[in-house]
């Protein structure tokens, strides 16, 4: 596959290969240094104490369920999204990616506002069918897990396959049909494989987002048989006090995850050099009925929970409006205001700046990876991610405590850094299947006519990948204006953000006031994603 | 080329946020937990008062929780900023002890005796709290009377508890009913019956309570302080602590000055500032009682009933925490 020239993609990449391994390592090789102080006392214990089998089992089921579903779920939504144009049909790609930005106790909360035993739902339900006991039971249950982890994920599937196939030429299936085929037979047999890349990505998004899962397995799940990896690793930390366990566990579970990988990326999809994206059918008749239905379907799945938080920033719990918390947020005298307004700012600076690196840094590295068919590069730009909030969050709070630091601007450079290198594998992720997309037969007959490698890239090659790169932003951006957990550990608290507003405020038994920050946060990503998808009317997706 | 420009644009941006960070050398440093050092929290006032007062300049440095900070303490061992920490809970005191200086404040004989945890006050109290369920007396349930009462049957999935292995206050409840209990059966007979009655076990605090407020569950773990919120913000007295015969867990936050400080006097004068002036501001904003008696309460505070009988967390063992943990989820995870 190799071919002659691609050192120039390479050196483009170089830079975000570059920080990649920076940003990577250092949290790493901290954690390293922990596990193994003591001739790896701790590690010894990780692998002979039977609770670690025990994390394990519990682990892979509920990740592998959740990827498992949120992908099967996607599959034939993304179908007919990649068959057929209508109207809203942007506004509910633009959407389904908001529920990525809630800070993971505003989704507890929102599911528990919406689907709880006392929630809205059942509330709803209860007048319908006349009861006066709760319906649905939903919560605090296994199941209960899986539907967060579901909701949570199922629009990054979505999005993903929705984006791939859309940008699939439809040439190859109605070749199938005209030979007599059926609709069946032609999508496993020529749409499917030819899927496979999109779907895989997504399964293993999914997969290490859930593997790393905490406050909603433990909360929604409501029995502590149900444990990951991060809690023991949370309990090492905060309660008992024992680094080097964390860390060997940490490391654990980061072998675990980096094995799977391997794995996967030796699955790769078969490229197919394809000229043209689909034309999308209009929906009319009955298909456009369909549109409705599978519209208003992704809708009550997505909006609820969220408009749940929206609600209870302007109603009381027994239904009553009122604008308090709003007041709150605008009154002056407290200090509390200026703390909103800046937090909004932060936020918007902080995933604004790293989420353009990792599409700048990211195009670059998904570019060479699909010019030299590198498979390290993608396993490489993916071990962040297969480390997860365990160890780099663990490895940045190790770090915290070894770089001593007095300035703001530093804390500031440490949280767009330490977001920048979780969202940057998101980004090289979503860009990938776009550069692969690319005939290699186009650079060729470009270089053909004369022209430069650099002009070929800017010219021929960038504007291929713009609706990826649109999306890896949007996802990217709503990604680190949910953080959390990295940016308090390494800013000591001096760079306050939505996210982290909304954890104090909630601290202080506000939760009318965090519904409030929480309905800003959401306001603040749909502006973005709307920015992000509207750059081109004609754009696939 | 425009992406070029917003970046330039973003990273300009934060350049003034950054001139702020600058730290004055001659200040005083103190090392807080965040939500005592965020704008908004009792530091937000007080820091500003105290400096006017004083003419000290502090630098108040946000440490993460109360145990990050303390990590930070003894990783930072001799080389620290630090010339005060304030926050540090008596259960984890042991730690700190070897990095700070006795200080016999005069102010200091305004708290009771029975909140002194350090006879060599390397660490003072300034204000404690204590565990309690709280519960909603408009829930239509009996009210339960006692610790035992909970397990009652009439209870079931109507309690919400917290994890000790993530939370403090879910560790509070774990000690709390190891003082009670003891090393009997009694321990595992309560909570086995308790792992029936819970609706959930959360992972922390926050959302422990925001469940209890949505009336996901009727009783909930928390503080005999937690009222004090709904009365004075919802002019509510619907949530209630309950106060219970056996006793309840306490936890006794305290101040301390760093060992090899070059700023004693000042140090010492931000402690008494903290024992004295402060008391109100921060049991407000902490919503816990302050540590000086002589402080007047709001009303508010009425509804916080206090328990006669109170144990020190500080006083079961590391060695037994860790081991009560352990049963603790071999209990509730059997089937």
């Amino acid at each position: 596959m190799r071919r002659k020239g691609n050192g120039y993609y390479i050196l483009r990449a170089l830079p975000g290969i570059f920080m990649l391994l920076i940003l990577f390592l250092i949290p790493l090789s901290l954690n390293f240094s922990y596990a193994f102080k003591d001739n790896g006392r701790a590690l010894i214990e990780i692998f002979t104490d039977s609770y670690t089998l025990h994390l394990l089992r519990f682990t892979l089921t509920e990740a592998i369920l959740s990827a498992l579903i949120s992908v099967l779920a996607a599959l034939p939504f993304a179908a007919f999204f990649s068959a057929y144009r209508f109207p809203l049909r942007r506004t509910v790609l633009t959407l389904s990616g908001l529920s990525f930005t809630i800070p993971t106790i505003l989704v507890v909360l929102g599911f528990v506002i919406w689907y709880g035993n006392n929630g809205l739902l059942n509330a709803f339900l209860m007048k319908i069918l006349g009861r006066d006991y709760s319906v649905i039971y939903v919560l605090y249950s296994f199941k209960a897990i899986i539907l967060a982890h579901v909701y949570l994920n199922f629009p990054i599937a979505f999005l993903l396959i929705t984006n791939a196939w859309t940008g699939m030429s439809d040439s190859q299936e109605k070749a199938s049909y005209t030979l007599g085929k059926g609709k069946l037979k032609t999508f496993l047999v020529i749409t499917l494989p030819r899927l496979r890349g999109a779907i895989i990505a997504a399964f293993i998004l999914i997969f290490l987002y859930c593997f790393s899962s905490f406050a909603i397995i433990l909360v929604l799940g409501g029995n502590p048989a149900f444990s990951t990896f991060e809690t023991e690793i949370y309990r090492r930390v905060h309660v008992n006090v024992d680094r080097e366990g964390a860390a060997a566990l940490s490391l654990f579970s980061f072998f675990i995850t980096g094995i799977l990988l391997i794995i996967t990326s030796r699955t790769r999809s078969v490229k197919k050099a394809e000229r043209r994206e689909r034309r999308l059918k209009k929906a009319e008749g009955k298909s456009l009925i369909a549109a409705v239905f599978i519209i208003l379907m992704i809708l009550l799945f997505i909006l609820p929970p969220m408009l749940s938080i929206v609600y209870r920033a302007f109603f009381t719990k027994a239904g009553d409006f009122t604008l308090r918390a709003w007041e709150d947020i605008a009154r002056k005298s407290t200090g509390f205001s200026s703390s909103a307004i800046l937090a909004i700012i932060n936020s918007f600076l902080i995933a604004l700046t790293s989420s353009l690196f990792a599409v700048l840094l990211g195009s670059r590295i998904a570019l060479a990876t699909a010019k030299t068919g590198s498979r390290i590069l993608p396993v490489l730009s993916s071990l962040p991610m297969a480390a997860g909030s365990v160890t780099l969050g663990l490895g940045f709070s190790l770090l915290a405590v070894t770089v001593e630091h007095d300035s703001l601007f530093f804390s500031y450079m440490l949280v767009i850094a330490s977001h920048l290198i979780i969202v940057l594998p998101f980004a090289v992720r979503t860009i990938i299947p776009g550069a692969e997309a690319i005939p290699s037969s186009l650079a060729k007959a470009s270089y053909t006519l004369g022209i430069s490698r650099g002009k070929t890239v800017r010219k021929v090659e960038n504007p291929l990948l713009s609706s990826y790169k649109r999306k890896a932003f949007a996802f990217a951006f709503a990604l680190s204006l949910g953080e959390v957990n990295a940016t308090l550990t390494l800013s000591d608290g001096h760079v306050t953000t939505l996210p982290i507003l909304i954890y104090r405020m909630i601290g202080s038994y506000n939760y009318q006031g965090a519904a409030a920050l929480g309905t800003l946060l959401l306001l603040e990503a749909l502006i973005v994603f709307i920015i992000g998808e509207g750059g081109k009317k004609h754009a696939v997706s | 080329m425009k992406k070029a420009l917003i970046l330039l644009l973003a990273v300009a941006a934060i350049m003034p946020l950054a001139a702020e960070g600058a730290v004055e050398s001659d200040a005083l440093t103190v090392y807080a937990y965040d939500s005592f050092a965020s704008d908004w929290g009792p530091a937000g006032t007080l820091i500003p008062k105290f400096e006017e007062e004083t003419g000290i300049s502090v630098n108040l440095v946000s440490a993460g929780d109360a145990v990050e900070m303390l990590s930070r303490i003894e990783l930072e061992g001799d080389g620290t900023d630090a010339d005060v920490v304030l926050g540090i809970t008596d259960d984890f005191a042991y730690r700190a002890y070897p990095y700070l200086e006795s200080y016999d404040t005069p102010v200091a004989q305004t708290i009771p005796e029975e909140l002194r945890f350090d006879s060599e006050n390397r660490l003072i109290p300034f204000d404690y709290g204590a565990f309690a369920f709280v519960w909603d007396s408009e829930c239509g349930l009996d009210k339960p009377e006692s610790l035992s009462d909970l397990t009652k049957p009439e209870y079931k999935d109507k309690v919400i508890l917290i994890d000790p292995r993530t939370s403090s206050v879910g560790l509070g409840l774990l000690l709390w009913t190891y003082n009670i209990y003891g090393d009997g059966d009694e321990f595992e007979t309560w909570w086995e019956a308790m792992k029936e009655n819970a609706l959930t076990i959360a992972d922390g605090w926050s959302s422990a309570y925001g469940l209890f407020t949505e009336g996901e569950a009727p009783i909930v773990l928390s503080y005999t302080t937690s009222p004090v919120y709904h009365v004075m913000n919802e002019n509510t007295t619907r949530y209630q602590a309950l106060v219970f015969p056996e006793g309840h867990e306490a936890t006794i936050e305290g101040i301390g000055i760093v060992k090899g400080t070059d700023k004693r006097a000042e140090a010492e004068k931000f402690v008494d500032f903290i024992l004295t002036e402060a008391q109100l501001d921060i049991a407000i904003a902490n919503s816990m009682y302050p540590a000086n008696t002589a402080i007047e309460l709001p009303d508010a505070f009425d509804y916080a009933p206090k328990p006669d009988k109170l144990f020190r967390s500080g006083a079961t063992s590391p060695e037994k925490t860790e081991e009560l943990t352990d049963q603790w989820l071999q209990i509730m995870t059997e089937n």
